[in-house]
């Protein structure tokens, strides 16, 4: 049995793939197989000038190489099925193994021209989770520029004036669609994709892990502010969180954000390579009980801290694993996950902070720096 | 027995989910249509979202399945919740779209459940747009023209030193460039999901070129825009072509023969016409202006792409596509019309409409001039 492992996507959306070319088309999905420890492309002539310069393979095949064979044969070009058949019959490959997600209609074709179809792992390349200096490079980068984001945000907060139960920016009611609209604005121009990489929640919708946020923002509340951007450049992601408080901030709103910074210190300080992610978990959780903090359902809702403490992130958001959560999981040096802990309760509202971590064997490095300062007055 | 058409997915993701449903929520939720009635179980948080603005029969509880799905298995997986809906609306046979994945849909086959592969789209009259949808991809038309005149604006207000152009006192950089128009589309709600294309001089001989580099006068620069709005998910596209200075007769000439091959293409389209004799006609139109397409140098150069493709919720709206294959063009369908010379030593030059096919004819959407030279 000769067995290649074989994707067809496109590699800005499928981030195995990326992983294993760091090659990435415009809009078209192309096809890579790894056969016998080489790396093999399969490209449309257009791209294979500048694939030689980028892509990480060993070899680059391209598609028009193979169309006459099959236009002499068929009395047309054939499709894509066509010319897979005959590379993958050139290098006597009868097993392809494909992700999970793989699309169930090429799944088909491919086993109706003889071929054995398996499944692979989930994600296809586990090594993947394990960050080399030149991805941890650029990651801590992307971490620098969200942390110049919240800097931006906090000038906006600062330079808001209190009026009544209002903030007012340059004489206009501050709302979260306006921070995120700016936000969203500096990220176009530093270079990454603002969509979905925003959470700008005050108040109540703070008060729920899901909420985007929307509305006036107001004074003396919890402002939640995640800012999650993946690069246009390197296609890697950073991921903060902060919460700010505008204006003097109630005891209560104190204490919650007191207990959840205590938290997230106390879980950076207990991740390294070898710990168990579910422990850690635990640990914060138990943490949270101890100050008082409970989480469970009140009053019909879910309430506390609501959500796992951590994922691991990538050339994706949350790429898995790693994770810090309820399930087990130990965590491997080189790996980079979020430690963000938070409070949610529907009467006070939610508080998070998040930074990034870099495990090593004796513990962990976190990925750039931002104070963690509640109030801005 | 009954078949339903079944897609587990994120509306944003599947444009046959929005499409079926007009529901945006980022994440996925449980969609499923049998005898022409519309079903959606989704999680608690969105129901209210869903039943605001999801056009469908009925909006049920993913937690109410999920319970009860509790009785029958010990900690139910999505597997076991689609399996206990499944057996409430007595479904065996499910139609899915032909790229959901391969293990998953294994494991409803796994559980007897009858699997039929359907095309893209799942919904082939979604090709065909009705007004609504008409206006949506009108209104991201003119948005990509007012985020057009803007980066021709910024063009227009360089000054040339030497073999630079400068803008605000500094070297311009397609980037720049790209930058401007993307925070005009942003502003106006629109996304740029997979980037503007701006590219200049030898790069733009690349067609996909997301190569970055600096503006220069006397050389092509094409401007490729093509955004989706946040709010009503459809998209817009267009490209021009410009040079800033002025151009030289090798580059004008080109121009005019894209220019005429586009034109001479918009002129011919209206329904029951083949996609294939327009492509071909405006290969003819460029021949006729002594260009010629094939390989020099190891190179696809000429005309190395397609005319036009469909046009909707999604970008590249599959399959309609005007190029060597057979498509009869239908009324109601939007379709791009988007010749294109590119050759090494000069760069390329590209540009794009959208059109609504109509009986007699086309309607262009929305209006730009097609001027080369920014003087």
């Amino acid at each position: 049995m000769s067995k290649a492992r074989f994707i067809f996507d496109n590699a800005a959306v499928n981030t195995d793939l990326y992983y294993a070319t760091k090659f990435v088309t415009a809009h078209d999905p192309y096809a890579f197989f790894e056969y016998k420890n080489k790396k093999y492309l399969l490209l449309d002539m257009l791209e294979v000038g500048r694939a030689k310069k980028e892509a990480k393979v060993d070899k680059i095949l391209t598609v028009q190489d193979y169309r006459e064979d099959i236009e002499l044969r068929k009395g047309n070009p054939g499709d894509i099925a066509d010319v897979l058949q005959v590379v993958f019959k050139k290098y006597k490959i009868t097993t392809i193994e494909v992700p999970p997600s793989f699309p169930i209609s090429f799944a088909q074709v491919l086993k109706k021209r003889g071929f054995k179809v398996q499944v692979g792992s989930f994600p296809f390349y586990p090594e993947k989770s394990k960050k080399g200096p030149a991805e941890k490079k650029v990651m801590i980068n992307a971490q620098k520029d969200v942390f110049k984001l919240f800097a931006f945000t906090e000038k906006i907060l600062k330079k808001s004036k209190i009026k009544g139960n209002r903030l007012y920016y340059e004489g206009k009611v501050l709302t979260s669609e306006f921070v995120m609209f700016q936000l969203s604005v500096e990220m176009l121009k530093m270079g990454y994709n603002p969509k979905d990489s925003l959470i700008v929640a005050c108040g109540k919708d703070g008060a729920d892990p899901h909420n985007l946020g929307s509305g006036p923002l107001k004074p003396h509340q919890l402002i939640i502010v995640d800012i999650f951007p993946r690069s246009e450049k390197t296609y890697y992601c950073g991921d903060a969180t902060r919460t700010f408080c505008k204006g003097k901030a109630p005891e209560k709103l104190k204490k919650q954000y007191n207990a959840v910074k205590k938290a997230q210190e106390y879980g950076i300080g207990l991740i390294k390579a070898g710990a168990n992610g579910r422990i850690i978990h635990e640990k914060i959780v138990k943490y949270f009980e101890d100050l008082g903090y409970k989480t469970g359902e009140i009053n019909g809702s879910y309430q506390g801290f609501i959500h796992g403490t951590g994922h691991g992130i990538g050339l994706s958001v949350h790429e898995y694993p790693p994770f810090i959560a309820a399930k087990d999981c130990k965590l491997e040096a080189g790996q980079i996950v979020s430690v963000e802990p938070g409070l949610y309760y529907k009467g006070i509202g939610g508080v998070r902070i998040e930074d990034l971590v870099y495990i090593t064997k004796t513990g962990c490095e976190i990925l750039a720096g931002y104070p963690k300062k509640l109030e801005i007055l | 027995m009954s078949t339903a058409r079944f897609i587990f997915d994120t509306a944003r993701r599947s444009a046959d989910l929005y499409y079926a449903t007009r529901l945006a929520t980022p994440d996925p939720f449980i969609y499923f249509e049998i005898n022409r009635k519309k079903y959606i179980v989704i999680k608690d948080t969105d129901i209210v979202q869903a039943k605001k603005s999801a056009r469908v029969h009925k909006v049920l509880s993913l937690s109410h399945y999920s319970k009860k799905a509790e009785k029958r298995f010990k900690k139910p997986s999505q597997i076991d919740i689609l399996d206990t809906i499944f057996k409430e609306f007595r479904v065996k046979k499910l139609e899915i779209p032909p790229d959901s994945p391969f293990d998953f849909i294994d494991q409803l086959r796994k559980r007897h459940y009858k699997i039929i592969v359907g095309d893209i789209p799942l919904y082939p009259e979604r090709t065909l747009k009705t007004k609504e949808e008409k206006k949506f991809i009108t209104d991201a038309q003119k948005t990509v023209f007012t985020a057009m005149g803007l980066a021709e604006k910024a063009l227009r207000s360089t000054t040339i030193r030497k073999n630079l152009l400068y803008y605000k006192g500094k070297p311009f950089k397609c980037e720049d460039l790209r930058s401007i128009i993307n925070v005009e589309l942003l502003s106006r709600g629109y996304l740029v999901p997979e980037g503007t294309i701006v590219s200049c001089a030898k790069n733009s001989f690349n067609i996909h070129a997301t190569d970055m580099g600096l503006l220069r006068p006397h050389e092509p620069i094409i401007i490729d825009i093509f955004p989706r709005s946040m709010s009503s998910l459809y998209c817009g596209d267009a490209t021009r072509s410009f040079c800033v200075g002025k151009a030289p007769d090798k580059l004008k000439k080109m121009h005019a023969a894209v220019k005429a091959s586009q034109e001479h293409a918009i002129k011919n389209i209206r329904h029951g016409v083949n996609g294939k004799d327009i492509h071909a006609g405006v290969h003819k139109v460029l021949e006729s202006y002594g260009y010629k397409t094939g390989e020099t140098a190891g190179l696809m150069q000429g005309f190395v792409h397609s005319t036009g493709h469909g046009v909707g919720i999604e970008i590249h709206d599959v399959p309609i596509r005007i190029g060597p294959v057979d498509e009869i063009l239908k009324t109601g369908m939007v379709v791009s019309v988007e010749p294109g010379l590119y050759y090494k030593s000069i760069g390329g030059v590209r540009i794009e409409d959208l059109v609504y096919v109509t009986k007699n004819g086309c309607e262009i959407l929305g209006r730009f001039h097609k001027r080369l030279e920014i003087l």
